[in-house]
Parts: C-alpha cells; structure tokens; sequence
C-alpha cells in the first residue's frame, strides 16, 4: 500500500517538485532541507491528529465555519498578517504596511513571489475577490470581521484598503482566519459549492485527500514561499467522534495528537509518560445566560443575587485546575483590555437569600436551567449550579435538551437560564462586547436586554483611536454589563492538547487557532 | 405459481408504506422545531446569513411545495443535497452504509457461528450441566450493558494488550477492516446471542414434545432424520424470525456501538443529521431503512413459506 | 414423555398441590431469582433502609475517590456517592422496565393473537403499521418524541411504549400462523367452540411462553434501552440518579474511575440476570399448564 501511494506521488506534478531527495524515503528529514546529515534526528514524514468532529467545509468564508473547520483552514490559507504568540501583529503575505493618519486607507506591500499550491501565481485580483468576498459572502457567519471594509484595490505587488469608518481593531480583525487569500480562478473553475471542498491557498499545505466520517489529509504545499517549512510532510485528521476513543488511540499510537481534550481525561495524560500534556493559554470564558425578558431573571436584583449564589471557584474546577473564575466580560487573556477593578464576588449562599428576601421573595425563587445534552461539561456545570443555587435561595430544574431544540429555545428568548461559551476571534474587546451588548446582533446574546446607552458607548468606543481612551471605555462597558448582571462570566479556562512525547512544536493561539507548520515527530 | 404471486403480492406492497413513511418523516422532521441554518452557521450567525442558507437550500418555500420538490427528485433518482456539508446525500450515504453493513452482517455471522450450535446443545441437553451453563451465559449477555462491555473490551484488547485497534476505522484493507470491526461486532452482538440461542434452546425444547414429533419416531422414521428434519427445522422458523427483527434493528440501531467505537457507519450519520436537523439526509435514510426494514420482513416470510409449507400464501 | 404421562402427572400434582410446595418453587433458579428480584424490589420501595447519604448531594473536595470503606462503591466527579446513588436508582430502573414492558406486552399480544388468528383486514392494518413504525430506526423514534414532548421519564414510557409493541406482536402472530393448522385447534374448531374460547382456551396458553421468553428478557432489554436514551442525553433528567445516567456519566472517567461506570453496570446486570431467571421459571410454569 505504500509503496502504490508513493508511486502515486511520484507521478504526481505536485509532489515532485518539492520532494528532492528525501521525501522518496520512508523516512524523510523535514522535506524543503532535502538531503540531511546522517547525525541529525530522524523526523516522521506524517503526524496523525484525532479530530473529534468533521469539517463541514474547507471553505474559510463558507456556511458553518467554526473552530473545527479552521483547524484545517488555517493550514491551507493565509491573510496578509498574522498575530505573533505575545499578541503583536506580524507580517504574512504583506512584508509591511502603512496606515494613513485618519485611520482610513490601510496600503500593503505584497511578499514577492507567493504561489498558490497549484503554481498559479497570487494576483491583485485574487485578493480584491478573497477581501470582498469575506465581507459580502451571504452565509457567512464572520462577515462582520470585514463589515467596515469600502473599497479594496491591489496590484500584484500591493492591497489597498480603504474603510468606511475608522476601525481601531482593524489589522486584527485582517489576522483572523476568513481575511484569507483564496484563488479567484480555482473557484470559478469549481463552482462556489465544490470551492468548499476544493481549497486552494498559499498555506503550507494542501488538502490531498478526504474520505469522508474518516480522515482527511493535508500535503505540504511545493510552492510555499517559506523555506524550511512544513517540517513534515503530511498532516492526517483521522477523525474519530468519541473522545474515549480519540484518548485510546492517542495511548496506543495510532494517533500522535488530539486538540481539545476534554478535562475529564486529563489525569490518563498526566499519568502516561508516554504523552505531554500542553495546556495553551485562550480567551474562551464560560457565562451563565439570564433571560431578562421572563421571570425571575427580569427583576435585576434576582440577577445579582446570583453573583452569590453561584460557587464559581468551585465551577472552575470543572477545567481540571487549569480554570479561573473571572469576573469581567473580557478574558484576562486579553490584557488591558479586561477590567480588573471589577468587584470579586465569592460564594455567599447566606447573602443570596438575604438580597432575594430584600427584594420580596419569601420562597425560593424557582428557575429552569436548559443545558445541551450529551455533553459531559454541560451536565456537570448543571449539576454543580444546581447544587450551589439550591442552597443560596433558588429552586433550580436542570433541562437537558437536544442541541437544535436548546438553540431553538434561547434564540427565541423561551429560556430562563443556559450556559454559553465564547472564544475571541480577534485580540480586542470589541468582538465580545459588541455580542453582549448590541441587541441587534445576538438579541444582546440572547438575555433580551436592551441597553441603549451601552450600545452607544460600545459604537464609540469601535471607532475611538486613541488607545487609552478606547481602554477606558471598554473598561466602563464591563463596569456597566456587570450592573446588568444579564451575562455572568464564570471561568476562563485553557485548550488541553495531548500529545505523544516524541511531537514537537506544537503550539495554540489565545483564539484556539494553530499551525502545523512547525510540527515534527521525532522517530 | 402461488408462490410467485404472493412475491409480488407483497413487493407492490411495500410502495403504498414507503410513501407514508416519506410523508410522515418529512413533516416530523419540520414539527420537531430547531432550524438547520443555525445548527449549520452556530450561533454567530447573523439573521442575514440565515435568511440566505433558508434562501439557498429552498427553506423559505410552503411545506407541500417543499415535499413535492423532493419527491419529484426522489422519483428521479436524486436523494438531494444535505444541508449541512453540500454534498450529494447519495454519497454520504455511499460511504458510510458499508460500514454499517458490514458491521451487521459481521455481527450476524458472530451471532449465528455461537448461538446456533449453543441454542442446540441447550435444548437437547435440558437442564443437564450444559444447557444450565448456556442459560447463565446468555443471562450475563443480555443483561450487560452493551456500550459498558464496548468501553471494557476496548480498554482490554485496545489498550492493555493493543492487539486490536482502539476504536475507529481503518478502511485500507478487507484485514484491517475486520479488526476495526471485531469488538464492535462483539460487542454488538452480544444480546443478539443471549436472544438466539434462548429462542433456539426453547423451540427445540417444545418441538421435542410435539406431537408430530412423536408421531414421526412411531412412524419409525430414523432418529437422525426427526431431528433434523422436524426439530431443527421448525425450531429454525421463530430462529429465523427474530433473527430478522434483530438484524433489521441493527441495521438502524448501531448509533450506540458507532459512537462507542468511533465508527463512520449510518448510524452516526442518523444520530449527527437528526441532531443537525438536516433534513435531506434524514429523509433519505429513513426510506432506505424502510425499504431495507421490508425487504427483510419479505425474504423472512418467503423464507418461512420453504421451512414450513404449512405457512398459506392468502393473508 | 408422552402427553398421557403429562397429563397424569399434572392431575397427581393437583390433587397434591394444597399439602405441598410445587416443585417449580423448590428449584434452585427460582430461589435464587425470587430472591434477586425481591432484593431489588425492596431495594426500590425502601431506599431508605439501604443508604442514608442524599444522592444529590454534591462534595467536590471528595471527587472521584475509589471504593473505601467511607464510599462502598467510590465517588462520581462531584463527589457524590455512587452506592447512594446506585441504591436509589433502583426504583427508576424497575419502574422503567416494568412498565416499559407490561404495557407492550398486553397490546402487543392481543394484536398478534387477533391479527394472525382473523386474518383479513385486522391483519393486514396491523402488518403495516408495524411495517411502517418498524421502518423508522429506533433512534428516530425517540429523540422525535422527546423534541416533541421535551425530556423527561414519562416521555420515555411513551417512546418505549410505542416501539415495544411491535416485537410481540410480530412473534405471537408467528406461533399463531403455526398454530393455526395444528391438529388440536383444528379440532376444536370442527367441534363448533367458540372464537374466543379457541383464543383464549387453546391458543393464548400455547402462545404466550414465547411472549414471556421475550417479555422477561425485554425487562432487561428496556431498562438497557433506558440506559441509551441517556446515552444520546435524551432518557432520565439529571441529577437523578438513574442507572444508566450514572453510567453515562462514569463514560467520561472510564479510563481511571472505573467504579463510576462498573457498579451501576452491574446492578443492571445483577437485576437482568434475576428478571430473566424468573421469566424463565413463568415460562416452565405456563408450558406446563398448557398441557
């Protein structure tokens, strides 16, 4: 079988250019180096991740992209920035860049030579389709990371892009996973719906195969214009739908990494010298949910009995000692963008009552907490609430529902109380708070409060440019969602990864975001 | 000829069911509430996005417009589109229905290989040691949990011993498809064999007694051919029947074992498109499942009418 | 072994019947699976007298702990105590598999026994029905009805109730088809008896011990069928502290706490195996009577 496959490569226009002397030999060095020395280690040609679930599309822009398909975007695609591992922006496919004073025209100069993973090579034209195309493409769901972008001009050696107003977060938001140069002839070629499962980037692979509820596996791209990288040939998804499953295989070998292991399994890493366990620090912050249009969460002072009523310490143990109770909206993560004068509430079953009992509740106030089922966080987090609230004045209900049903219910504002999870996509506030506070987005994330000054100051401070102000008044409308108290922030926690000892270079942005550029499995 | 006619009979039976059954899927599916644009898009999506997935899958058009659409592709052969990846549902289901057949007939040959000389032994040693020792074996079988003994065999064979793969699917080959396949089978299998060799032990234990029986040994006839002829054979007809339900229930019903080891059978598929509300797969597989489901039931009563001649064909 | 025998060793056994324990009751399965199945019956109605903890009760300071003396069968990731929690889940379990058989088997019987002995038209709507329902995977089934109705474990009755029927149905309209042509029910029917003295007289009592088998082993069936809706997340509403729901949670830990998932899988297992004993012994009891 191995030998058919490497024939097969053989053949193949793609894989001989790249592959010079030892990417023929089972076990090659990292490939761009060619011949290696004899003394250097040994580097496996392929690194098998276990993925829990199946993208539904490789197309950056397309219907449903979420974490699990930028998994594989990312290694496939990239944008003219990147955000470096302590949050600075650094060049990608634009090698510099000017910003003209009033914040408007943004003018990039283009890395010369960048080919796509066919040959063709990037031209202006591709990048004028790849930026209006994340703005306007109609089912994506990450338009509004592009939304202020009026005009984009480029030739092959620059983009020009002009915006409709000021956006202080702008070179982030062009670092997000969608802000992407696709090939504009590739599409037309394929049609919009086979371009889902057809990409063609500039990254350092290519998708090669896909067999689908199976695996899907990336090449390395013979044309990348970084030399030296991907360090191993090829990546393998292998995709495996249970995470006992995923943990078994990762024990056994078959696979050399998994993503996003639940804290459940933690201990079996720790306790198997065979694998590393890497915990990336992220911005993923779990909230409780108040529906603030239905009793009893419409009555504010209900709302901030919960500041008490919920055992946070205790909720964050739920991420295995890698979780924080958080108090602000904005990770920590984020660093100056996170409120940290906020007033620390702790477990305080006893104040709870008494604010209730203030605020006229003579017996416990009686709630429904509607949870996804199915899913070992979300029982446990219900349980715990639960357990916690019934002491401290509430009669909790604990409804598991089928995720479509629970999406069903909260969109329409039917619930009391759910539990959501956010994960910043960008390094700046304006993302989460523009979530939590505009009601036209998210019916204010779906707690049904309208806060019309808060919506103001939000619009501010999107297009304020001087930074310490900006600061300030994101640091007010924490201050303020924090009066609310419709959003409660529970815990930040990290991303789990596990690994076999021998896999290296594996790293995590804070958006959960990663690239297997770097990888290497030593043999 | 008699035969023939109540083949036939019972094939143009099976279209007037499988038209309710589109029916009633298609507006179950729609009743049941949640929408596919949000299970696809997350909870990101803007109303505008969602308009225009409802626009581009033909979800905004009235429902018997939308039913009508689809069974005039049905009839064209065209099992449409699934929502949530965009691609043809035929080749989803192309790739995930072997798993699952193979998961089943793998299963099945498990079942029968123990049950059948088990049920046997059991039947025509009763109550002696062996029968005793059959009947506890096949209570421990049903009565655990199929997914707990999964998650045991995997950690045993797939862990500690790393004899066979721990969960999931390795297509390369006809051998490392069945080791994929062994402790999913095994265990999807266990209750079956407790079922069979019950039913068998019990029906041989009962035809034994029969009348006919003893009526065939007075007659003289050998004792090797009354037991082969009468008892085993007639004990082979509620065998054969409940065999079937089985088989037909596992052919729907392996969503547990392909969770437990991760296996991309239809199943999972079921379970994923159910969950994900996305409509075209679901509908298209429930017709497959039918026609599957009555296929069997028809092979089991023709299969019936050669083991027992006594079956009429006037129903 | 031939009937005449039979049949006098059941009159001696009647006349004897009023002095003396009949001999089913002294074999060594039914004790042993009456006394199962009264331990677990006991079990269910008093709790109380098993386990004194709360099996709500949460302690995450003492999470995941291995069986001890303090926790007989361990401790779940909140700390709570499994042999609590176990002990008063009996009651769910039995409650589940009880009724999700009972109801099944009453109707489903009665319509195999009126289907295949009429025939006709009774036969046939009822035929494709199940045809119909049969055809729908059993999952679909259920997450419909529970999306419909919302989770909870009366609407798991509803969903184990509408697919249960079936099985008895299809196997009881099996024997009777058999049945049908056999000398003794011809008989009587030539000698001008009733419908329904031939159904309930001769064809009931020859029937049902297939029904039994396959009710007494769909005891333990349902009650696994139980454990799967929670599976899927759809069965019992946490926190209570059914079997299955345990296990399902345990599904996480498996790999280190194994007595999370291994004691509740073996009180199932426990329990089947004494449901299914005594359905056995129902089933020698009512062969014998039917003769």
């Amino acid at each position: 079988m191995k030998k058919t496959l490497l024939a097969l490569a053989a053949v193949s226009l793609f894989a001989l250019l790249p592959v010079v002397a030892g990417g023929a030999s089972e076990s090659s060095a990292p490939v761009s180096q060619g011949g290696t020395a004899a003394t250097a280690p040994k580097y496996a040609d392929q690194i098998v991740v276990g993925k829990l679930s199946e993208p539904l599309t490789l197309d950056p822009n397309g219907a449903g992209v979420g974490g699990s398909e930028v998994g594989v975007t990312q290694q496939v695609y990239e944008g003219l920035v990147t955000v470096g591992p302590d949050g600075n922006i650094l060049p990608l496919l634009a090698t510099d860049w000017t910003i003209s004073p009033d914040g408007m025209t943004y003018t990039f100069n283009l890395r010369p030579g960048v080919k796509f993973s066919d040959g063709t090579p990037v031209t202006g034209d591709d990048w004028v389709w790849s930026l209006y195309r994340a703005r306007d493409y109609e089912e994506s769901s990450y338009r509004f990371i592009a939304e202020m972008i009026d005009t984009v001009e480029a030739t092959d050696s620059q983009v020009v892009i002009t915006l409709k107003k000021p956006a202080a977060p702008f070179l982030y938001d062009l670092a997000n996973f969608n802000m992407v140069v696709g090939s504009k002839k590739h599409w037309e070629a394929v049609g919009d719906a086979e371009f889902g499962n057809q990409p063609l980037g500039t990254g350092p692979y290519m998708l090669e195969s896909w067999n689908r509820g199976e695996s899907l596996t990336l090449v390395a791209n013979p044309f990348y214009w970084d030399a030296g990288y991907p360090k191993t040939k090829r990546i393998r998804y292998n995709l495996i739908s249970d995470d006992n499953t995923r943990l078994m295989q990762l024990q056994s070998g078959q696979v050399d990494v998994i993503n996003d292991v639940p804290y459940s399994l933690l201990p079996m890493i720790r306790n198997n010298k065979n694998l590393n366990l890497d915990v990336f620090e992220s911005t993923q912050i779990r909230y409780l949910i108040l529906n603030t249009t239905l009793e009893p969460f419409n009555d504010p002072a209900v709302r901030r009995a919960m500041y008490y009523a919920l055992n946070k310490e205790e909720l964050s143990t739920l991420a295995g000692g890698f979780g924080k109770p958080v108090v602000a909206l904005v990770s920590p993560t984020e660093g100056k963008w996170c409120n940290l004068d906020l007033p620390v509430t702790t477990y305080n079953p006893e104040k709870s009552k008494q604010m209730l009992k203030d605020a006229g509740y003579t017996e416990p106030v009686k709630f429904t907490i509607s949870v996804s089922a199915g899913s070992t966080f979300y029982e446990q987090a219900a349980t715990l609430i639960k357990s916690e609230v019934d002491k401290a004045g509430f009669d909790c209900t604990i409804e598991l529902m089928e995720r479509a049903s629970l999406s069903a219910k909260y969109r329409g504002l039917q619930h009391q109380c759910t539990l959501l999870m956010w994960i910043d996509d960008i390094q700046d506030p304006s993302e989460v708070t523009g979530w939590t506070v505009d009601y036209d987005q998210c019916k204010a994330w779906y707690t049904g409060l309208v806060d019309q000054p808060l919506e103001d100051l939000n619009a501010t401070a999107f297009k304020e440019l001087d930074e310490t102000k900006r600061i300030q008044m994101y640091h007010e409308i924490q201050q303020r969602v924090y009066d609310n108290a419709n959003v409660i922030p529970l815990y930040s926690n990290g991303f789990a990864w596990a690994e076999n000892k021998k896999v290296s270079g594996v790293s995590v942005n804070m958006f959960g975001v990663y690239e297997c550029k770097s990888w290497v499995k030593e043999l | 000829m008699e035969r023939l006619n109540y083949c036939v009979r019972r094939v143009l039976q099976i279209i007037p069911v499988l038209f309710i059954i589109s029916v009633v899927i298609f507006f179950l599916m729609r009743f049941i509430g949640g929408d596919p644009a949000v299970m696809v898009l997350g909870d990101k999506a803007t109303s505008e996005a969602i308009a225009a997935f409802h626009q581009r899958a033909g979800l905004d058009d009235p429902l018997p417009i939308q039913y009508v659409r689809y069974m005039r592709d049905i009839l064209h052969g065209n099992l449409g589109t699934s929502l949530s990846v965009r691609r043809p549902v035929a080749e989803l289901i192309a790739i995930r229905f072997p798993v699952t057949v193979k998961l089943t007939i793998l299963s099945a040959i498990l079942s029968i290989l123990i049950s059948l000389p088990l049920g046997y032994l059991a039947g025509k040693y009763k109550d002696r040691p062996a029968d005793q020792g059959i009947r506890a074996l096949a209570l421990v079988f049903i009565a655990m949990p199929s997914f707990w003994v999964g998650l045991l065999l995997m950690m045993l064979f797939g862990v500690k011993l790393g004899w066979l793969p721990a969960g999931g699917w390795d297509s390369t080959n006809f051998w490392t498809q069945c080791r994929s396949l062994l402790l999913p089978a095994l265990t999807h299998s266990l209750s079956l064999i407790a079922l069979l060799m019950r039913d068998l032990r019990n029906s041989v234990v009962d035809i034994s007694r029969m009348d006919y029986v003893d009526f065939a040994r007075s007659k003289g006839i050998p004792e090797g051919e009354v037991k082969s002829r009468h008892i085993f054979r007639n004990a082979l007809i509620s065998y054969v029947t409940l065999l079937s339900i089985r088989i037909a229930y596992m052919l729907g019903g392996s969503v547990i074992t392909e969770s437990v080891f991760a296996l991309p059978g239809i199943g999972k598929l079921m379970i994923d498109s159910i969950f994900g509300r996305d409509y075209a797969v679901v509908q298209s597989l429930v017709l497959i499942f039918a026609a599957m489901v009555m296929v069997i039931n028809l092979l089991t009563d023709i299969l019936y009418s050669f083991l027992d001649p006594r079956v009429s064909y006037h129903e | 072994m031939s009937n005449i025998n039979l049949k006098a060793r059941m009159e001696r056994r009647a006349k004897d019947s009023s002095t003396r324990i009949p001999d089913w009751a002294r074999r060594p399965t039914f004790i042993v699976a009456s006394v199962i199945v009264v331990v677990f019956f006991l079990i269910s109605l008093f709790p109380g007298l098993f386990a004194h903890g709360d099996p709500l009760e949460v302690n995450v300071a003492q999470a995941l702990q291995g069986p001890s003396r303090a926790h007989f069968f361990g401790t779940d990731d909140y700390g709570r105590d499994i042999y609590t929690r176990v002990i008063y889940g009996a009651r769910i379990d039995l409650e589940m598999g009880l009724l999700g058989v009972i109801v099944p088997f009453a109707i489903g019987t009665t319509l195999g026994l009126l289907a295949g002995y009429y025939g006709g038209l009774l036969d046939n709507v009822v035929m494709r029905i199940i045809d119909v329902l049969m055809a729908f995977p059993f999952t679909i089934l259920v997450i419909v009805i529970m999306a419909i109705l919302g989770p909870g474990i009366q609407n798991v009755f509803i969903a184990l109730w509408l697919v249960g029927w079936m099985s008895y149905t299809r196997l009881v309209r099996g024997e009777v088809l058999r049945l049908k042509d056999v000398e003794f029910i011809q008989a009587a029917r030539v000698e001008g008896f009733t419908d329904r003295r031939i159904l309930l007289r001769h064809m009931l009592p020859n029937v049902i011990s297939s029904s039994i088998v396959y009710g007494a082993s769909d005891i333990v069936m349902t009650m696994l069928t139980g454990a799967s809706m929670s599976f899927l997340g759809l069965g019992v509403q946490i926190p209570s502290p059914e079997w299955g729901a345990i296990l399902n949670e345990g599904r996480a830990f498996i790999s280190y706490a194994w007595w999370i998932t291994f004691f509740p899988g073996l009180f199932l297992a426990v329990c089947g195996v004494g449901f299914s004993l005594l359905g056995d012994c129902l089933t020698d009891i009512l062969r014998r009577k039917g003769r």
